[in-house]
């Protein structure tokens, strides 16, 4: 018994002791390890942006790009919001970062996504993605930093954010140099009264994305630009110039052609 | 006797385990009585929206400190003859804007190259252009108020004077001691103080304001703010890309500021004013100006960077019909509108609901 108490009280001396190392910050990595089954790791993705095989360049003189029906165009403004980053295994697990990131060409910093979720090691087969906001994400005003930014979709379109804004200038049919603005969000159809509006977000799952991960890492998702403009449906820039953000059938073909628009690659 | 032993080395180990951080500490507070008092902002609710307010590290917020920057901000010792101040430029009745004036006057009558920008939520910017003045010149309030005071056309006084003629009148020591802790004057805690007072100027209570409250959060506010049939055809002109595509560059709603603080070309000339790239030196900004609030129009005219269109009437039929469209660097959203006159009636009066009455009478914004 008096042995027990003696215990007792040693054991109570060891957790005072040791607490009363972790209460300082400082000393937190020296004596308590962390018991974790599985190591997991950062993930970096780089965002980078292609026009047929080539770095994007921007606000280039003359129109350098072709679409699928040989509309020749530039690009002067390019930025775009993904989120919900999934990594997916064979058994179906996923694992979600239900973060969201906004990329704009005029920043380099944003040209790299750091996910706040960890990723246990593993192999996966496959790295997928929401291109805007999914319809529980969309919500409007619900982004202090967009809403700064003053990417918010209108409400009467049907709210949220936009997703995408891609300008330029194109050779119209007439060889002259006219504005394209393609803005994407939520597809708002002007043909019923009220309005109607479709959430237009779509889900990507990269091509060739499996990925054996065993310590932190990075991959670039692609954007190749040409891809927004065809693949099912040839956009006519003569068409579909600006303003699209009204146009529901636009909107929609947005999101159709989106389907081939984004690459891995790491 | 064991167990007494064990006790007292605990509380030992627990003493002495954390005596670096208490030293730490004890160092950095000094007496109370001698710290200047921290001021908090007060937002409206409804600028929660976006995010905080920019305040520097090095130059936080203080009772003092913005008591000064105010009695500094109207003070005329500041200009080489002691004729103007800050506030001869930047009146609080006009938003902090220079009175109707194109461009404001100098001393000895020079004349400024550009229109005084009005003053109001400035602790806020974009995160891709944080920048001041109509060709952002500067990144931060104390950079700004730098300038005014050395210019040739502007105060055309020297920093050293200034702090000569303040150190010398009866009052100023004293208070830069109890704001900054030290009764030695000098530029850069003079141009300190006028940032603390310049990010007390929130304007945030226009009619469109206590609507947005009301519409949006259910908060209850004074008076009728209930649109007209006008004031909501010109939001939705103003918000639709396809009529005024306003919004692109100076917000929605949920922006709250009413600009995106952007640097854009909008297609004023053909040639135009090299505007950001005098500082960036980059040909790819020529031509850019900073994107104005929207909020209080009516005490801020005339309009644009050299203050040519008189009224907002002029303005609207600029976007309308007058855009340059082949400006170098022109804005790829600026286009003709072609607005019926009745739009421009609407849209007008949309504008006017962004004007905050409060904020140009506030006895806190007066010397």
């Amino acid at each position: 018994m008096k042995n027990f108490k003696y215990n007792k009280i040693l054991f109570s001396a060891l957790v005072i002791l040791i607490l009363s190392f972790s209460s300082c910050k400082d000393d937190d990595d020296d004596t308590i390890s962390p018991v974790t089954v599985t190591e997991e790791y950062t993930a970096t993705i780089n965002l980078t942006q292609y026009v047929d095989g080539v770095v994007l360049q921007m606000n280039t003189a003359g129109h350098p790009y072709e679409n699928a029906l040989i509309q020749q165009f530039n690009v002067t403004k390019l930025q775009y919001l993904i989120s919900d980053v999934t990594f997916t295994k064979d058994d179906g697990t996923k694992i979600v970062d239900g973060g969201y990131h906004y990329v704009t060409l005029e920043d380099s910093s944003t040209l790299q996504y750091t996910l706040n979720t960890k990723i246990p090691e593993g192999t996966y087969t496959s790295i997928g993605f929401t291109f805007g906001f999914d319809e529980e994400d969309n919500v409007s005003g619900a982004y202090i930093d967009l809403n700064t930014l003053g990417w918010n979709w209108p409400v009467m379109l049907g709210g949220g954010y936009h997703f995408l804004r891609l300008e330029g200038d194109y050779l119209d049919n007439t060889n002259t140099s006219a504005e394209f603005k393609t803005h994407m969000g939520t597809a708002s159809d002007d043909s019923t009264m009220p309005r109607t509006n479709e959430i237009n977000h779509f889900d990507v799952t990269l091509p060739n994305s499996k990925i054996l991960i065993s310590s932190d890492f990075s991959f670039d998702i692609e954007m190749n630009i040409e891809e927004w403009y065809t693949n099912p449906i040839d956009w006519d820039f003569n068409v579909w110039n600006a303003p699209v953000m009204p146009i529901s059938a636009a909107q929609k073909a947005l999101n159709s052609n989106g389907s081939s628009v984004f690459n891995f690659k790491q | 006797m064991k167990r007494i032993l064990n006790y007292t080395l605990v509380i030992i180990i627990l003493l002495a385990s954390c005596r670096e951080d208490d030293d730490t500490i004890d160092k950095e507070i000094p007496p109370a009585s001698r710290s200047p008092t921290p001021y908090a902002l007060e937002l409206p609710p409804h600028f929660n929206y976006i995010n905080s307010p920019i305040i520097p590290v090095d130059n936080s917020l203080t009772l003092e400190g913005v008591a000064l920057g105010k009695k500094l901000f109207f003070e005329r010792m500041l200009s080489r003859d002691n004729s103007i101040s800050c506030a001869s430029c930047h009146a609080p009745l006009e938003a902090f804007n220079d009175q109707g004036m194109v461009k404001s006057i100098g001393v000895g009558g020079t004349l400024s190259i550009r229109n005084a920008m009005p003053l109001f939520n400035l602790a806020w910017g974009s995160v891709t252009s944080r920048r001041f003045n109509w060709h952002g010149s500067v990144t931060t309030l104390e950079q700004q108020a730098l300038g005014p005071v050395r210019d040739p056309l502007e105060m055309q006084e020297t920093w050293i004077n200034v702090a000569s003629k303040l150190q010398g009148a009866n009052d100023y020591p004293r208070l830069f001691k109890r704001a900054f802790g030290t009764n030695i004057i000098d530029s850069n805690l003079v141009v300190k103080a006028i940032a603390q007072f310049e990010r007390t100027l929130i304007s945030g209570d226009s009619k469109f304001d206590r609507y947005f409250l009301e519409t949006q959060e259910g908060i209850n506010t004074p008076g009728d703010n209930s649109l007209t049939s006008a004031e909501s055809r010109g939001f939705d002109i103003f918000m639709a890309e396809g009529t005024g595509d306003c919004f692109h560059c100076h917000g929605t709603p949920f922006q709250i500021l009413w600009t995106t603080n952007e640097f854009v070309n909008n297609g004023l000339d053909a040639n135009p004013d090299s505007g950001l790239a005098w500082i960036t030196k980059n040909p790819l900004d020529v031509g850019k100006f900073k994107t104005p609030s929207l909020r209080n129009l009516a005490f801020t005219a005339p309009y644009m960077h050299d203050g040519r269109f008189a009224t907002l009437d002029e303005v609207v039929e600029f976007y309308n019909s007058g855009i340059n469209v082949n400006s170098p660097n022109i804005d790829g959203r600026q286009k003709p509108r072609n607005l019926t006159t009745q739009q421009k009636t609407d849209l007008i009066a949309f504008l006017n609901t962004l004007n905050d009455s409060s904020f140009i009478t506030n006895p806190a914004f007066r010397p």
